[in-house]
């Protein structure tokens, strides 16, 4: 039961140290399990300690991003279209391809095509996909019906037609549809209860006499009860009639583009690292590598007055590198915003005081700006033992001294 | 400079279905938000630089992949993107199951190296904490990276490593234990040496 308690013990305080409680807060909380529950704690905090370089994070989040972008990219056309209209979009190019490649000029043909035409379905079909697109064409393509339901007549053919207007009595059996002049009979559907000024939908068949014999009538928008006519409702100023056709065939190349183009708003700015190093005023320039962790401390690398900066290189230990500079590790850690000591990487930037007298191991003496291109190279060249404080064999040191003298070379070259 | 994301669960599930639809800008905010504490994470585990950002890059092409099918995450954003970091460092383990040790030789400090100063002891007790962590069993460096690296809830960790949530509470206790004892077993032999 003993050992379940300190089990849960245990746990909590991760959770509270977690969330920022110091270690002895939690201790008083579990005083039977101090001793134990402490050492414990207090490794598991140098497990917390323990964390990668920020420039290497930064570098390495860099250079991954292209291939994210690259994988977004791919996807994106095979998302879920984020509105329906895509999927009409296509249906439509669909259409468009059929009516102009396959069927030549019967696409122009079915435009002009009328009620019975075998290409008047194409037609219709044609022009629901345009108003899906652009519902101010419902106007212009009403229009359409009544012109065609004119030009029946005029050549005394038989079709059923459908058209949509305003109603305008003119006697028991006579109605006037828009511009169209509508034969009710006793069979007609729905008439009874059609008042004058109702805009309506007609469903009627034209005869050889000229005549518009209507079949049905529905009532689409009743006449507004109030006295004064609202300043639409006037006669035949039905929208159809009252907005002339802008052109007879619109296109649909206003429609969104499917292929997404990605912004880049949230890439950082490559040259952000670079930066940091030939600042020694206290400038904020180190900024930029803290923003790319949200969750940093505030705390932000500022050189002192006479401190330059500095490419960590292979081998380094920041012991080794106070010690040279004649400092305390603690200073370089405080300035460098360093809470691991165990933990730098070669490449990382660090601030470290002007060299006076260069210590016993082959350094370069500073950082020209040439070499500050080679950053990127420097840190992927030495992965792996980057992170490595020391070489342990001798193989190791002797490429560690090569590695020295190559960058001796860069310095002296800047 | 600790590397906490405290996890804001409507936030994330929100930006995960927009990420579904295929919002680009949430696609964008997931990575710049998610890859460093991925990348952390695997690189605590995986010396090779190179490697790690190949499996931390790999994690999120997965994402990208998986929002596509339909195998796609729910919820639990940072869960799964854990869990498929936590599988690749597997399978990499798994190829080259003697990569562990060469790692280590390398990584063990010599002592000669070192400043006799106090200060420069503990840089070095910070390094052999790493050294003494690759030492443990895999899922005992899991669960200890999680829960104090990463600052996951016992819960979360329970889930990424699929495990009882029980489980994992003796699991913590015995990987710090074991970590404490291989340190101390480090210091007793630098004293010595």
């Amino acid at each position: 039961m003993a050992e379940q308690d300190l089990l849960n013990a245990f746990n909590d305080c991760i959770d509270r140290l977690a969330a920022g409680q110091s270690i002895d807060e939690c201790l008083r909380r579990y005083p039977q399990f101090a001793a134990a529950l402490r050492t414990m704690l207090e490794t598991g905090q140098q497990v917390r300690a323990m964390r990668v370089s920020p420039v290497e994070v930064a570098q390495v989040q860099e250079r991954a991003r292209y291939r994210f972008e690259e994988a977004v990219r791919m996807t994106a056309p095979r998302r879920k279209p984020a509105y329906p209209v895509y999927h009409l979009a296509s249906l439509a190019a669909a259409i468009l391809l059929i009516s102009v490649v396959i069927l030549g000029g019967a696409g122009v043909m079915a435009q002009a095509s009328l009620p019975g035409d075998p290409l008047y379905g194409v037609k219709l079909f044609t022009e629901k996909i345009q108003v899906a697109f652009d519902p101010n064409l419902a106007t212009q393509f009403d229009q359409r019906r009544i012109d065609e339901t004119q030009q029946l007549i005029n050549t005394g053919r038989t079709e059923d037609v459908s058209f949509r207007g305003e109603v305008a009595f003119v006697d028991a059996t006579h109605w006037t549809v828009a511009s169209l002049r509508v034969t009710i009979s006793p069979d007609t559907r729905g008439a009874a209860a059609v008042h004058d000024g109702d805009i309506v939908e007609v469903q009627a068949t034209t005869t050889s006499m000229g005549e518009i014999i209507a079949n049905s009538v529905i009532v689409l928008v009743e006449k507004p009860p109030t006295p004064t006519p609202l300043p639409t409702h006037v006669p035949t100023a039905f929208p159809v009639t009252a907005r002339p056709t802008a052109t007879d065939t619109p296109t649909i190349t206003s429609t969104p583009s499917i292929t997404p183009t990605p912004s880049p708003s949230l890439t950082g700015t490559p040259t952000a690292i670079p930066t940091i190093t030939y600042t020694p005023s206290p400038s904020s320039t180190a900024a930029p590598t803290l923003t790319l962790t949200p969750s940093a401390t505030a705390c932000i690398p500022t050189a002192p007055a006479g401190w330059v900066s500095y490419q960590v290189q292979p081998g380094d230990s920041l012991s080794r590198l106070a010690t040279s500079r004649n400092i305390t590790l603690n200073q370089l850690m405080a300035v460098n915003c360093l809470v691991d000591p165990g933990f730098i990487v070669a490449g990382e930037e660090l601030y470290l005081p002007a060299v006076q007298q260069i210590g016993t191991t082959p350094q370069p003496t500073s950082e020209g700006s040439d070499n500050n291109t080679n950053l990127n190279d420097n840190a992927s060249d030495n992965s792996g033992g980057g992170d490595n404080n020391s070489g342990s064999g001798s193989s190791n040191s002797n490429d560690n001294n090569d590695n020295g003298d190559d960058h001796g070379g860069h310095g002296s070259d800047g | 400079m600790i590397l906490i994301v405290l996890p804001d669960i409507p936030a994330e599930d929100r930006l995960l279905a927009q990420a579904r639809q295929g919002n680009h800008d949430a696609l964008m905010q997931i990575y710049e938000s998610y890859f460093p504490p991925i990348y952390n994470f695997i690189r605590l585990r995986v010396d090779d630089l190179n490697v790690a950002e190949d499996m931390a890059s790999e994690v999120f092409v997965k994402l990208v992949e998986a929002l596509r099918g339909r195998n796609a995450p729910q919820h639990s954003l940072r869960g799964w993107l854990f869990r498929v970091a936590r599988n690749h460092i597997s399978d990499h383990y798994g190829r080259k199951r003697d990569l562990t040790t060469e790692a280590l030789e390398e990584w063990i400090p010599a002592s000669g190296e070192y400043d006799p100063e106090t200060q420069f002891m503990r840089a070095a007790d910070m390094a052999r904490t790493r050294q003494a962590l690759r030492m443990l069993a895999a899922d005992q460096q899991e669960v200890l990276l999680l829960r104090f690296s990463q600052s996951l809830s016992l819960q979360e960790t329970a889930d990424i490593m699929g495990r009882q949530v029980s489980a994992i509470k003796s699991l913590q206790f015995r990987a710090v234990n074991t970590l404490r004892q291989i340190l101390g077993e480090f210091k007793v032999e630098n004293d010595n040496g």
